[in-house]
């Protein structure tokens, strides 16, 4: 079973405070992309096209050649722990999970309901769910409920970017990265994927790394996309427990 | 009687001098910022490498010139009687100085300079020779190398003046290749685009950019506010991006001012770096023999659609380095609303400013779809009758030398060596790693 975990589901229903639009267009998306309420709407509405997944940026089999280096090595005693943040419809994880030949566990969460009863109902039958191995939680960013020191390896594919849109974005941000920090094992690894240039993104993160003293290091990289959108892994790197 | 720039520098520098001396004793050896290997072949993108005094990008505000918005220059910087538009004079004072200036100052810098814009008849020989096949941006560059020969700074090195008077004679060079480069870029174009025919005399009486434009055969006076407008907006951007660094780099080995900013109009002329405006251009003409001029939004959502979807770029988008739009991008736009909203091609654009971001969203390909500065610089210049999209880069260029000259003349005032990174073999680093 999964190392010791708070957790808690908190399941909301708000459809009575959510405005009375069917559509959420990019528009809309862009301008509440902070807001649980518009998450919940942008999958709703998605979901009522009868799409299955929604992915930012990069689809897995666009950059696993480039993750191959986090996955585990077959003989690991300790299960895998996989944690991806922000997971919305996306099968990124759970592609990247299946790949991975050792033991594992994969907790994938989000703060919108409708996309984490979305992948609940798109699993129900899968063994790995069945089988406790993939778990879907509602939770936010920048409060997880996980003990310290519990993931191998934690993903964000294009969360930051959202967390970044409130008004206190810079802090909320600090916040979201620092949690994913505690979260992570010694070693571990903590991967953000986004269109964010490095000039913003990797100094936002060069500072928070400062602020650990040796603990951690980071790294990005551009990734090679076919069409001539401008993609970055950023990567930091747990060294030292704290 | 207003105090020459110079004059106003020197107890500038002083000061400064002063101030980066304490400031280094104390934090000198202040860690900023990790180097990894990837960094190393990734173009030193993320590495912190390079002091410039004169802008800073603020991922929320856009570029700060001396600490000030965009917002706040276009507010406080002196305009021309009755006019809106800031004049890029002001712009350079502010740079140099990091103060914001007079009427009376921006007044005397634009005296300056046209009395500095005389060229030496070799230059001339030389600009009426180029053959049409070469690039606006290559004999701009060209002819600004060969202008070495009038350096202030160059004669006085050679002259051994002592290291603490260099910034005066870069000063000099400075003041000189930006009162020029008006009258050179003019004669290229006129050259290229009007059959040769000659520019008209200097007016001292005029600003920079009202001289550039008569010089250039323009007479509507939205166009000179347009320029005035454009060449203070892109008059600097940090220190890092190839143009203003080579100048730097170059001028670091004691080139004068006139090779290296050659250098860094070579770096423009590239692809990735200034032709984005030519691209935008290139692609909305195609727009429009595709689907025509006049389209319906559910027309243009369709087409954009099909295009990102099939894996092509809109350009213009997709690149954002801020968090919002490019302020740069929204006074341009702002420019275009107020005196040529029906512009056709101003018309696509705005109809691709609501619709490409939304489309970017809804694809997933972008959470910051932001346009950038190009996607509407082109189409503001094309409305007025300057149609040659080659020579757009040439105005970036100009523009350009205002912050890379206003370092320039810092960087040798404070005294800054030659710049010298180590770089290092791929078996090199595979030692390293092996190593730990």
């Amino acid at each position: 079973m999964a190392a010791p975990v708070r957790l808690f589901r908190e399941l909301f229903f708000h459809s009575t405070r959510c405005p009375h639009r069917e559509i959420c267009s990019g528009i809309d998306l862009l301008n509440g992309m902070s807001k649980q309420s518009t998450w919940n709407r942008f999958y709703k509405m998605r979901q009522e096209k009868g799409e299955k997944s929604f992915d930012w940026f990069v689809k897995y089999d666009d950059i696993k050649e480039s993750l191959e280096q986090y996955m585990p090595n077959d003989c690991a005693v300790q299960p895998f722990q996989l944690l991806d943040i922000g997971c919305g419809t996306s099968d990124f994880s759970s592609k990247l999970f299946s790949d991975i030949k050792a033991s594992k566990l994969l907790y994938c969460i989000d703060f919108s309901q409708n996309a984490i009863s979305h992948l609940v109902s798109l699993n129900m039958d899968s063994t790995t769910s069945l089988d406790h191995q993939i778990q879907f939680i509602i939770a936010d960013a920048t409060s997880l409920p996980f003990t310290s020191s519990t993931f191998d390896l934690v993903i964000d594919k294009g969360t930051l970017d959202a967390v970044l849109r409130n008004d206190n974005g810079a802090d909320m941000a600090v916040s979201a990265i620092s949690e994913a920090i505690r979260v992570l094992k010694t070693n571990g690894h903590f991967l953000q994927i986004s269109d964010e240039q490095p000039d913003t993104r990797f100094e936002l993160l060069q500072q928070i790394a400062m602020k650990y003293n040796c603990q951690l290091s980071v790294n990005f990289k551009q990734i090679d996309t076919s069409f001539g959108m401008e993609y970055f892994i950023y990567t930091i790197n747990k060294t030292v427990s704290s | 009687m207003v105090k020459d720039l110079k004059d106003e520098l020197r107890p500038l520098i002083l000061k400064h001098s002063e101030e980066v001396r304490e400031f280094r004793q104390k934090h000198g050896s202040k860690v900023v910022g990790e180097v990894t290997i990837d960094m190393m072949y990734g173009g030193m993108r993320g590495i912190k490498g390079l002091i410039c005094e004169t802008s800073v990008l603020d991922p929320d505000e856009g570029i700060r010139f001396r600490g000030h918005s965009i917002a706040n220059c276009q507010l406080v910087l002196p305009k021309i009687p009755r006019g809106e538009e800031p004049l890029p004079e002001g712009l350079f004072w502010l740079l140099v100085t990091g103060e914001v200036p007079t009427d009376d100052q921006v007044k005397a810098i634009s005296r300056e300079w046209a009395k500095r814009a005389d060229l030496p008849s070799h230059v001339v020989t030389m600009l009426n020779n180029f053959p049409p096949t070469v690039h606006p941006m290559a004999q701009l560059s060209a002819t600004l190398t060969t202008l070495s020969s009038q350096s202030h700074f160059a004669k006085a090195y050679a002259e051994g003046k002592p290291k603490k008077l260099y910034w005066e004679f870069v000063y000099e060079d400075a003041m000189d290749l930006i009162g020029k480069l008006p009258i050179i870029a003019a004669t290229i174009y006129r050259n290229l685009f009007r059959d040769g025919s000659p520019v008209c005399p200097i007016d001292v009486k005029k600003d920079w950019s009202w001289n550039f434009t008569d010089m250039l055969g323009y007479d509507d006076p939205m166009f000179t506010e347009l320029m005035r407008m454009y060449l203070t907006l892109l008059g600097d951007h940090e220190g890092g991006n190839v143009c203003s660094h080579t100048c730097h780099l170059v001028g670091s080995a004691l080139s004068d001012p006139y090779l290296s900013y050659a250098a860094g109009l070579n770096g423009l002329a590239g692809p990735l770096h200034g032709l984005a405006s030519q691209e935008v251009l290139l692609w909305l003409n195609k727009l429009q023999q595709d689907i025509g001029v006049d389209v319906s939004d559910e027309e243009m959502h369709a087409f954009i659609w099909d295009t990102l979807q099939s894996g092509q770029v809109v350009p213009g988008y997709g690149h954002a380095v801020l968090r919002k739009t490019d302020p740069r991008h929204l006074v341009l736009r702002e420019f275009a609303l107020k005196h040529l909203p029906e512009d056709k091609l101003f018309r696509l654009v705005s109809q691709l400013y609501k619709i490409v971001p939304d489309i970017l969203i809804e694809q997933g390909k972008a959470k910051n779809p932001w346009p950038n500065v190009d996607a509407c610089s082109g189409v503001l210049f094309t409305h007025y009758g300057m149609t040659e999209m080659s020579y757009h880069t040439v105005l970036l260029g100009i523009s350009r030398a205002l912050g890379c000259m206003a370092s320039m003349i810092w960087s040798r005032a404070l005294g800054f060596p030659i710049e010298r990174p180590k770089s290092m073999s791929t078996t090199g680093l595979k030692k390293l790693c092996h190593s730990n």
